[in-house]
Protein backbone atom coordinates (compact mmCIF):
# COMPACT_ATOMS: atom_id res chain seq x y z
CA UNK A 1 0.00 0.00 0.00
CA UNK A 2 1.19 3.14 -0.97
CA UNK A 3 0.71 6.88 0.75
CA UNK A 4 1.48 10.16 0.08
CA UNK A 5 0.91 13.10 1.98
CA UNK A 6 -0.91 16.78 1.54
CA UNK A 7 -1.21 19.67 3.48
CA UNK A 8 -4.49 21.70 3.64
CA UNK A 9 -4.60 24.82 2.22
CA UNK A 10 -7.29 26.27 4.48
CA UNK A 11 -8.21 26.72 7.66
CA UNK A 12 -8.25 23.02 9.55
CA UNK A 13 -11.58 24.17 11.49
CA UNK A 14 -13.49 24.80 7.88
CA UNK A 15 -15.58 21.92 8.26
CA UNK A 16 -17.37 22.29 4.47
CA UNK A 17 -13.79 23.14 2.81
CA UNK A 18 -12.32 20.09 5.11
CA UNK A 19 -15.17 17.76 3.29
CA UNK A 20 -14.94 19.46 -0.44
CA UNK A 21 -11.18 18.96 -0.22
CA UNK A 22 -11.54 15.16 1.14
CA UNK A 23 -13.57 14.37 -1.82
CA UNK A 24 -11.46 16.06 -4.48
CA UNK A 25 -8.56 13.84 -3.14
CA UNK A 26 -10.89 10.69 -3.47
CA UNK A 27 -11.89 11.69 -7.51
CA UNK A 28 -7.66 11.72 -7.75
CA UNK A 29 -7.31 8.01 -6.48
CA UNK A 30 -6.10 9.56 -2.72
CA UNK A 31 -8.31 8.00 0.17
CA UNK A 32 -7.90 10.13 3.33
CA UNK A 33 -6.81 7.93 6.58
CA UNK A 34 -5.37 10.02 9.11
CA UNK A 35 -3.77 13.43 9.91
CA UNK A 36 -1.29 14.33 12.39
CA UNK A 37 -1.34 18.59 13.00
CA UNK A 38 0.59 19.10 9.96
CA UNK A 39 0.02 16.80 7.38
CA UNK A 40 -2.92 14.31 5.64
CA UNK A 41 -2.27 10.99 4.68
CA UNK A 42 -3.56 9.37 2.14
CA UNK A 43 -4.15 6.08 0.24
CA UNK A 44 -3.36 5.74 -3.14
CA UNK A 45 -6.14 3.78 -5.00
CA UNK A 46 -8.49 3.85 -8.08
CA UNK A 47 -9.89 7.53 -8.66
CA UNK A 48 -13.30 7.01 -6.59
CA UNK A 49 -16.81 9.10 -5.90
CA UNK A 50 -16.57 9.37 -1.95
CA UNK A 51 -18.57 11.96 0.25
CA UNK A 52 -17.05 13.10 3.20
CA UNK A 53 -18.41 14.31 6.75
CA UNK A 54 -16.42 16.21 9.17
CA UNK A 55 -18.68 15.88 12.46
CA UNK A 56 -17.59 18.30 15.74
CA UNK A 57 -17.77 15.66 18.54
CA UNK A 58 -20.06 16.45 21.36
CA UNK A 59 -17.45 15.52 24.29
CA UNK A 60 -14.07 14.52 24.76
CA UNK A 61 -14.42 10.70 23.61
CA UNK A 62 -12.03 9.75 20.71
CA UNK A 63 -14.28 7.53 18.92
CA UNK A 64 -17.97 7.06 18.42
CA UNK A 65 -19.78 4.80 20.71
CA UNK A 66 -21.09 1.64 19.66
CA UNK A 67 -24.92 2.74 19.11
CA UNK A 68 -23.68 5.93 17.34
CA UNK A 69 -21.71 3.61 14.95
CA UNK A 70 -24.50 1.35 14.30
CA UNK A 71 -27.35 4.38 13.42
CA UNK A 72 -24.64 5.92 11.48
CA UNK A 73 -23.85 2.41 9.40
CA UNK A 74 -27.63 2.07 8.97
CA UNK A 75 -27.92 5.71 7.35
CA UNK A 76 -24.98 4.55 4.75
CA UNK A 77 -22.13 6.19 6.60
CA UNK A 78 -18.57 4.91 7.40
CA UNK A 79 -16.52 6.00 10.30
CA UNK A 80 -12.80 6.76 8.84
CA UNK A 81 -10.79 8.15 11.77
CA UNK A 82 -11.03 10.86 14.40
CA UNK A 83 -9.29 14.36 14.60
CA UNK A 84 -8.52 14.32 18.41
CA UNK A 85 -11.40 14.81 20.51
CA UNK A 86 -12.55 17.74 18.13
CA UNK A 87 -13.84 15.80 14.73
CA UNK A 88 -15.04 12.46 13.96
CA UNK A 89 -14.65 12.16 9.88
CA UNK A 90 -17.38 10.14 8.31
CA UNK A 91 -17.15 8.72 4.61
CA UNK A 92 -19.73 7.41 2.15
CA UNK A 93 -19.82 5.89 -1.12
CA UNK A 94 -23.63 5.26 -1.07
CA UNK A 95 -25.88 8.15 -3.29
CA UNK A 96 -28.99 6.57 -1.20
CA UNK A 97 -27.24 7.65 2.11
CA UNK A 98 -28.92 9.60 4.81
CA UNK A 99 -27.48 13.20 5.28
CA UNK A 100 -25.83 12.58 8.75
CA UNK A 101 -27.71 16.09 9.69
CA UNK A 102 -30.78 16.80 9.00
CA UNK A 103 -31.67 20.17 10.91
CA UNK A 104 -29.35 22.77 10.94
CA UNK A 105 -30.47 24.39 14.51
CA UNK A 106 -29.65 20.84 15.81
CA UNK A 107 -26.07 20.81 13.75
CA UNK A 108 -25.74 24.33 14.95
CA UNK A 109 -25.53 23.04 18.52
CA UNK A 110 -22.87 20.25 17.51
CA UNK A 111 -20.19 23.29 17.16
CA UNK A 112 -21.11 24.72 20.48
CA UNK A 113 -18.47 22.57 22.19
CA UNK A 114 -15.72 23.34 19.21
CA UNK A 115 -16.29 27.23 19.23
CA UNK A 116 -16.41 27.49 22.51
CA UNK A 117 -12.96 25.64 22.90
CA UNK A 118 -11.69 27.30 19.65
CA UNK A 119 -12.57 30.87 21.17
CA UNK A 120 -10.76 30.25 24.31
CA UNK A 121 -7.50 29.23 22.51
CA UNK A 122 -7.99 32.66 20.62
CA UNK A 123 -8.02 34.11 23.50
CA UNK A 124 -5.65 32.98 25.35
CA UNK A 125 -2.92 32.64 22.59
CA UNK A 126 -3.80 36.68 22.05
CA UNK A 127 -3.24 37.19 25.83
CA UNK A 128 0.53 35.48 25.57
CA UNK A 129 1.59 37.56 22.67
CA UNK A 130 0.40 40.60 24.46
CA UNK A 131 2.69 39.23 27.34
CA UNK A 132 5.56 38.55 25.34
CA UNK A 133 5.03 41.98 23.16
CA UNK A 134 5.14 43.97 26.74
CA UNK A 135 8.27 41.83 27.72
CA UNK A 136 10.17 42.92 24.91
CA UNK A 137 8.93 46.48 24.38
CA UNK A 138 9.72 46.38 28.33
CA UNK A 139 13.41 45.37 27.24
CA UNK A 140 13.46 48.57 24.78
CA UNK A 141 12.05 51.13 26.94
CA UNK A 142 14.43 50.64 30.23
CA UNK A 143 17.42 49.83 28.07
CA UNK A 144 19.80 52.33 27.81
CA UNK A 145 20.69 51.96 24.20
CA UNK A 146 17.39 50.94 22.78
CA UNK A 147 18.77 50.93 18.97
CA UNK A 148 22.03 48.91 19.80
CA UNK A 149 19.82 45.95 21.48
CA UNK A 150 17.28 45.75 18.26
CA UNK A 151 20.25 45.66 15.92
CA UNK A 152 22.16 43.19 17.66
CA UNK A 153 19.10 41.06 19.08
CA UNK A 154 16.24 40.78 16.40
CA UNK A 155 15.63 37.25 16.71
CA UNK A 156 13.42 39.19 19.70
CA UNK A 157 11.40 40.98 17.24
CA UNK A 158 11.14 38.11 14.35
CA UNK A 159 9.94 35.75 17.39
CA UNK A 160 7.26 38.45 18.14
CA UNK A 161 6.09 38.56 15.10
CA UNK A 162 6.03 35.03 14.28
CA UNK A 163 3.56 34.93 17.16
CA UNK A 164 1.45 37.47 15.32
CA UNK A 165 2.01 34.78 12.55
CA UNK A 166 0.26 32.37 15.14
CA UNK A 167 -2.80 34.53 16.60
CA UNK A 168 -3.57 35.43 13.13
CA UNK A 169 -3.90 31.75 12.37
CA UNK A 170 -6.06 30.66 15.77
CA UNK A 171 -7.72 33.99 15.65
CA UNK A 172 -8.86 32.68 11.43
CA UNK A 173 -10.01 28.95 13.39
CA UNK A 174 -12.04 30.23 15.70
CA UNK A 175 -14.00 32.60 13.01
CA UNK A 176 -14.42 29.64 10.34
CA UNK A 177 -15.92 27.65 12.88
CA UNK A 178 -18.25 30.55 14.52
CA UNK A 179 -19.14 31.51 11.23
CA UNK A 180 -20.52 27.77 10.08
CA UNK A 181 -22.41 27.95 13.75
CA UNK A 182 -24.32 31.20 12.96
CA UNK A 183 -24.95 30.18 9.40
CA UNK A 184 -26.86 27.14 11.20
CA UNK A 185 -28.49 28.65 13.78
CA UNK A 186 -29.98 31.17 11.29
CA UNK A 187 -31.57 27.98 10.06
CA UNK A 188 -29.58 27.51 6.68
CA UNK A 189 -27.91 24.12 5.66
CA UNK A 190 -24.70 23.96 4.76
CA UNK A 191 -23.50 23.85 1.03
CA UNK A 192 -21.14 20.98 1.04
CA UNK A 193 -19.93 21.88 -2.41
CA UNK A 194 -17.34 25.09 -1.62
CA UNK A 195 -14.71 26.50 -3.82
CA UNK A 196 -12.44 26.90 -1.11
CA UNK A 197 -9.79 27.55 -3.70
CA UNK A 198 -11.00 30.77 -4.56
CA UNK A 199 -11.90 31.68 -0.57
CA UNK A 200 -8.74 30.93 1.02
CA UNK A 201 -6.33 32.45 -1.75
CA UNK A 202 -4.84 34.88 1.41
CA UNK A 203 -4.90 32.71 3.49
CA UNK A 204 -2.47 30.34 1.46
CA UNK A 205 -0.43 33.62 1.14
CA UNK A 206 -0.57 33.96 4.85
CA UNK A 207 0.96 30.58 5.29
CA UNK A 208 3.72 30.96 2.69
CA UNK A 209 5.22 33.57 4.86
CA UNK A 210 4.32 32.33 7.71
CA UNK A 211 6.39 29.34 6.23
CA UNK A 212 9.36 31.55 5.34
CA UNK A 213 9.74 33.41 8.47
CA UNK A 214 10.02 30.44 10.07
CA UNK A 215 12.92 29.70 7.95
CA UNK A 216 14.11 33.05 8.30
CA UNK A 217 14.56 32.59 12.31
CA UNK A 218 15.99 29.70 11.86
CA UNK A 219 18.21 30.60 9.47
CA UNK A 220 19.12 33.73 11.48
CA UNK A 221 19.50 31.46 14.95
CA UNK A 222 21.60 29.33 12.84
CA UNK A 223 24.31 31.80 11.53
CA UNK A 224 24.32 33.79 15.03
CA UNK A 225 25.05 30.79 17.01
CA UNK A 226 27.61 29.49 14.30
CA UNK A 227 29.21 32.92 13.02
CA UNK A 228 30.50 34.63 16.49
CA UNK A 229 33.91 34.03 17.50
CA UNK A 230 36.51 35.69 19.64
CA UNK A 231 40.10 35.20 18.50
CA UNK A 232 44.13 36.57 19.59
CA UNK A 233 44.67 40.06 16.92
CA UNK A 234 47.33 37.71 15.34
CA UNK A 235 44.88 34.91 14.90
CA UNK A 236 43.27 36.80 12.54
CA UNK A 237 43.78 36.54 8.79
CA UNK A 238 41.42 39.31 7.54
CA UNK A 239 42.10 42.83 7.57
CA UNK A 240 40.63 44.69 10.50
CA UNK A 241 38.13 47.59 10.37
CA UNK A 242 40.26 49.15 13.14
CA UNK A 243 43.61 51.37 14.07
CA UNK A 244 46.07 49.78 15.13
CA UNK A 245 48.09 50.69 17.99
CA UNK A 246 51.38 50.87 16.85
CA UNK A 247 50.12 52.79 13.72
CA UNK A 248 48.41 55.22 16.45
CA UNK A 249 52.00 55.57 18.49
CA UNK A 250 54.07 55.76 16.03
CA UNK A 251 56.71 55.55 18.24
CA UNK A 252 60.13 53.16 17.55
CA UNK A 253 59.52 52.42 21.44
CA UNK A 254 56.35 50.85 20.99
CA UNK A 255 55.68 47.04 21.73
CA UNK A 256 52.70 45.11 21.86
CA UNK A 257 51.98 43.75 25.44
CA UNK A 258 52.89 40.21 26.51
CA UNK A 259 49.88 37.88 26.08
CA UNK A 260 47.46 37.24 28.25
CA UNK A 261 45.89 33.74 28.93
CA UNK A 262 43.18 33.24 31.13
CA UNK A 263 42.40 29.79 32.66
CA UNK A 264 43.29 27.32 29.60
CA UNK A 265 42.13 29.28 26.74
CA UNK A 266 44.58 30.44 23.85
CA UNK A 267 43.29 33.66 23.42
CA UNK A 268 45.59 36.58 24.15
CA UNK A 269 43.41 38.97 26.30
CA UNK A 270 45.20 41.93 25.65
CA UNK A 271 45.19 41.88 22.09
CA UNK A 272 42.01 39.58 21.15
CA UNK A 273 38.67 40.41 18.48
CA UNK A 274 35.31 39.59 18.99
CA UNK A 275 33.36 39.21 15.86
CA UNK A 276 29.11 38.64 15.75
CA UNK A 277 26.70 38.75 13.04
CA UNK A 278 23.06 39.33 12.97
CA UNK A 279 20.77 40.34 10.01
CA UNK A 280 20.98 44.51 10.70
CA UNK A 281 24.67 44.35 11.33
CA UNK A 282 26.61 42.02 9.12
CA UNK A 283 29.75 43.10 10.69
CA UNK A 284 30.50 43.86 14.12
CA UNK A 285 33.59 43.68 15.66
CA UNK A 286 34.94 44.43 19.17
CA UNK A 287 39.00 45.04 19.28
CA UNK A 288 41.08 45.17 22.19
CA UNK A 289 44.48 46.67 22.03
CA UNK A 290 46.99 47.02 24.57
CA UNK A 291 50.92 47.78 24.69
CA UNK A 292 53.79 47.04 26.86
CA UNK A 293 55.10 49.50 29.14
CA UNK A 294 57.57 51.53 27.84
CA UNK A 295 60.60 53.51 29.67
CA UNK A 296 59.21 56.47 30.85
CA UNK A 297 55.74 57.26 32.95
CA UNK A 298 52.65 58.70 32.67
CA UNK A 299 52.82 62.70 33.95
CA UNK A 300 50.65 61.69 36.96
CA UNK A 301 53.23 59.27 37.50
CA UNK A 302 50.62 56.49 37.90
CA UNK A 303 53.11 54.01 36.20
CA UNK A 304 54.80 53.32 33.10
CA UNK A 305 53.34 54.74 29.43
CA UNK A 306 51.43 52.08 28.17
CA UNK A 307 48.53 52.75 25.18
CA UNK A 308 45.75 50.98 25.04
CA UNK A 309 42.79 51.13 22.54
CA UNK A 310 39.30 49.36 22.32
CA UNK A 311 37.72 50.06 19.26
CA UNK A 312 33.76 48.84 18.81
CA UNK A 313 32.78 48.61 14.94
CA UNK A 314 29.49 48.12 13.15
CA UNK A 315 28.58 47.76 9.95
CA UNK A 316 24.83 48.12 9.32
CA UNK A 317 22.35 46.22 6.82
CA UNK A 318 20.64 49.82 6.05
CA UNK A 319 22.42 53.47 7.20
CA UNK A 320 18.81 54.38 8.75
CA UNK A 321 20.29 53.06 12.15
CA UNK A 322 23.23 54.37 12.29
CA UNK A 323 22.73 57.82 13.32
CA UNK A 324 20.71 57.00 16.59
CA UNK A 325 23.52 54.21 17.00
CA UNK A 326 25.96 56.67 16.70
CA UNK A 327 24.08 59.07 19.38
CA UNK A 328 23.86 55.68 21.60
CA UNK A 329 27.53 55.16 21.71
CA UNK A 330 28.00 58.66 22.59
CA UNK A 331 25.60 58.47 25.72
CA UNK A 332 27.24 55.42 26.81
CA UNK A 333 30.59 56.37 26.39
CA UNK A 334 31.13 59.83 27.59
CA UNK A 335 30.08 60.15 31.22
CA UNK A 336 28.09 63.44 32.12
CA UNK A 337 30.10 64.04 35.35
CA UNK A 338 32.89 64.53 33.35
CA UNK A 339 34.64 67.66 31.65
CA UNK A 340 35.77 66.69 27.96
CA UNK A 341 37.26 68.86 25.15
CA UNK A 342 34.94 68.25 22.30
CA UNK A 343 35.15 68.65 19.02
CA UNK A 344 33.58 68.17 15.30
CA UNK A 345 35.93 67.51 12.93
CA UNK A 346 34.93 67.80 9.08
CA UNK A 347 35.29 64.31 8.26
CA UNK A 348 33.44 61.40 7.29
CA UNK A 349 29.63 61.84 7.66
CA UNK A 350 30.12 62.87 11.12
CA UNK A 351 32.89 62.77 13.49
CA UNK A 352 33.15 63.82 17.34
CA UNK A 353 36.18 63.49 18.90
CA UNK A 354 36.12 64.19 23.19
CA UNK A 355 39.55 64.32 25.07
CA UNK A 356 40.12 63.81 28.75
CA UNK A 357 43.75 64.27 29.99
CA UNK A 358 45.38 61.27 28.18
CA UNK A 359 41.74 59.69 27.56
CA UNK A 360 40.38 60.16 23.69
CA UNK A 361 37.04 59.15 22.45
CA UNK A 362 36.10 58.98 18.93
CA UNK A 363 33.22 58.59 17.69
CA UNK A 364 32.74 57.89 12.88
CA UNK A 365 29.63 57.55 11.65
CA UNK A 366 29.78 57.13 7.62
CA UNK A 367 27.62 55.70 5.64
CA UNK A 368 26.76 52.51 6.49
CA UNK A 369 29.62 52.38 9.38
CA UNK A 370 29.79 53.31 12.84
CA UNK A 371 33.19 53.13 14.78
CA UNK A 372 33.85 54.15 18.24
CA UNK A 373 37.16 54.11 19.40
CA UNK A 374 38.61 54.78 23.06
CA UNK A 375 42.42 55.43 23.08
CA UNK A 376 44.61 55.67 25.92
CA UNK A 377 47.57 57.46 25.19
CA UNK A 378 49.61 60.60 23.71
CA UNK A 379 48.75 60.51 20.46
CA UNK A 380 46.29 62.32 18.73
CA UNK A 381 43.43 60.86 16.75
CA UNK A 382 42.09 63.66 14.78
CA UNK A 383 45.38 63.33 13.27
CA UNK A 384 44.39 59.75 12.24
CA UNK A 385 41.38 60.22 10.43
CA UNK A 386 42.73 59.41 7.05
CA UNK A 387 44.51 56.51 8.30
CA UNK A 388 41.22 55.39 9.61
CA UNK A 389 39.05 56.44 6.35
CA UNK A 390 41.44 54.07 4.56
CA UNK A 391 41.00 51.51 6.80
CA UNK A 392 37.01 51.66 6.41
CA UNK A 393 36.95 52.30 2.79
CA UNK A 394 38.42 48.90 2.30
CA UNK A 395 35.90 47.64 4.37
CA UNK B 1 -17.51 21.71 30.45
CA UNK B 2 -20.23 24.48 31.09
CA UNK B 3 -22.83 24.61 28.25
CA UNK B 4 -25.59 27.19 27.00
CA UNK B 5 -29.13 26.75 27.32
CA UNK B 6 -31.17 25.38 24.41
CA UNK B 7 -32.41 28.79 23.11
CA UNK B 8 -34.61 27.77 20.36
CA UNK B 9 -36.62 24.65 19.86
CA UNK B 10 -36.35 23.03 16.65
CA UNK B 11 -38.71 20.88 14.83
CA UNK B 12 -36.71 17.70 15.08
CA UNK B 13 -35.95 18.79 18.69
CA UNK B 14 -39.56 19.17 19.13
CA UNK B 15 -40.73 15.98 17.80
CA UNK B 16 -38.32 13.79 19.83
CA UNK B 17 -39.70 15.73 22.75
CA UNK B 18 -43.51 14.73 21.66
CA UNK B 19 -41.81 10.94 20.71
CA UNK B 20 -40.44 10.66 24.56
CA UNK B 21 -43.83 11.70 26.12
CA UNK B 22 -44.74 8.10 25.84
CA UNK B 23 -41.98 6.11 27.49
CA UNK B 24 -38.47 5.05 27.41
CA UNK B 25 -36.58 4.54 24.25
CA UNK B 26 -33.53 4.66 22.40
CA UNK B 27 -32.29 7.16 19.54
CA UNK B 28 -33.09 4.66 16.83
CA UNK B 29 -36.80 4.02 18.16
CA UNK B 30 -37.00 7.85 18.15
CA UNK B 31 -36.03 8.31 14.83
CA UNK B 32 -38.36 5.91 13.34
CA UNK B 33 -41.48 7.03 15.97
CA UNK B 34 -40.71 10.60 14.42
CA UNK B 35 -40.28 9.32 10.85
CA UNK B 36 -43.93 7.11 11.32
CA UNK B 37 -45.77 10.07 13.19
CA UNK B 38 -44.93 12.48 10.24
CA UNK B 39 -45.42 10.39 7.52
CA UNK B 40 -41.74 10.78 6.40
CA UNK B 41 -42.09 14.87 6.30
CA UNK B 42 -39.64 14.62 9.00
CA UNK B 43 -36.55 12.38 9.03
CA UNK B 44 -34.13 12.59 11.74
CA UNK B 45 -30.17 12.11 10.10
CA UNK B 46 -28.09 10.23 12.47
CA UNK B 47 -26.00 13.26 13.53
CA UNK B 48 -28.91 15.15 14.18
CA UNK B 49 -30.44 12.40 15.92
CA UNK B 50 -27.34 12.18 18.72
CA UNK B 51 -26.80 15.71 19.00
CA UNK B 52 -30.03 16.42 20.10
CA UNK B 53 -29.48 13.41 22.34
CA UNK B 54 -26.78 14.80 23.88
CA UNK B 55 -27.52 17.74 24.45
CA UNK B 56 -31.03 17.46 25.70
CA UNK B 57 -28.86 14.74 28.19
CA UNK B 58 -26.10 17.45 28.88
CA UNK B 59 -29.42 19.82 29.49
CA UNK B 60 -30.98 17.16 31.91
CA UNK B 61 -34.00 17.31 29.85
CA UNK B 62 -33.43 13.61 29.23
CA UNK B 63 -31.86 11.14 31.36
CA UNK B 64 -30.54 7.96 30.39
CA UNK B 65 -32.20 4.98 32.68
CA UNK B 66 -30.08 1.85 31.27
CA UNK B 67 -28.46 0.39 28.36
CA UNK B 68 -30.04 -2.86 26.05
CA UNK B 69 -26.99 -4.44 24.51
CA UNK B 70 -25.47 -1.54 22.27
CA UNK B 71 -28.16 0.50 22.87
CA UNK B 72 -29.04 3.59 25.67
CA UNK B 73 -32.49 4.01 26.86
CA UNK B 74 -33.55 7.74 27.76
CA UNK B 75 -36.62 8.48 29.53
CA UNK B 76 -37.63 12.50 29.53
CA UNK B 77 -37.23 14.38 33.06
CA UNK B 78 -39.80 17.12 34.06
CA UNK B 79 -37.99 19.37 32.90
CA UNK B 80 -38.20 18.17 29.37
CA UNK B 81 -41.97 18.05 29.77
CA UNK B 82 -41.92 21.41 30.78
CA UNK B 83 -40.03 22.58 27.43
CA UNK B 84 -42.46 20.37 25.58
CA UNK B 85 -45.52 21.81 26.97
CA UNK B 86 -43.79 25.82 26.64
CA UNK B 87 -43.19 24.67 23.07
CA UNK B 88 -46.67 23.24 22.42
CA UNK B 89 -48.19 26.30 23.61
CA UNK B 90 -46.22 28.68 21.68
CA UNK B 91 -46.70 26.95 18.87
CA UNK B 92 -50.60 26.13 18.61
CA UNK B 93 -50.35 30.29 20.22
CA UNK B 94 -48.83 30.92 16.88
CA UNK B 95 -52.00 28.85 14.81
CA UNK B 96 -54.11 30.79 16.57
CA UNK B 97 -52.75 33.97 15.66
CA UNK B 98 -52.66 32.74 12.21
CA UNK B 99 -56.35 31.36 12.21
CA UNK B 100 -57.47 34.91 14.06
CA UNK B 101 -55.56 37.03 11.36
CA UNK B 102 -57.10 35.11 7.78
CA UNK B 103 -60.46 35.34 9.84
CA UNK B 104 -59.67 39.13 9.72
CA UNK B 105 -58.49 39.30 6.33
CA UNK B 106 -61.84 37.89 4.86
Amino acid sequence: MKYCYKRPTFDFYDTVAMECWLSDMAKKGLLYTGNNLVYFRFLKAEPQNICYRVEPTTNDTLEPSDEMLSAYTDAGWEFVTNQGNQFFIWKSTRPDATELHTDPIVQSESYHRLCKKLTRTAAFTGLSVIAIFAIILGGFLVSDRPVTLFITSPLYIFLAVFELFIVAQVVQQARSALRIKKMLAGGFSLNHKKDYHKEYRVYRIMNVLSLLFSIAILVTALLTLTTDWRKSTVDVAEPLPYLSLDLIEESKEFAWAEPAFMFDSDIDYNNYVDYSWTPLVPDHYEISQRGAPQSHKWPDDSGYYSPSASTEYYRLAFSVFAPALFDELMELHLWKNEEYTIYEPDAFDRTVIAQDEYMTHLFVQWGKQVVYIRYHGYADLGEKLELLANVLSSQ
Amino acid sequence: MGSKRIEVVSESMFYTLMAFLHGEYSGVEIASMVEKLTKGRVRLGPATLYTILGRFEEEQILMETRTEGRKRIYRITDKGIQMYHDEHERLAQCLADAATWEEESK
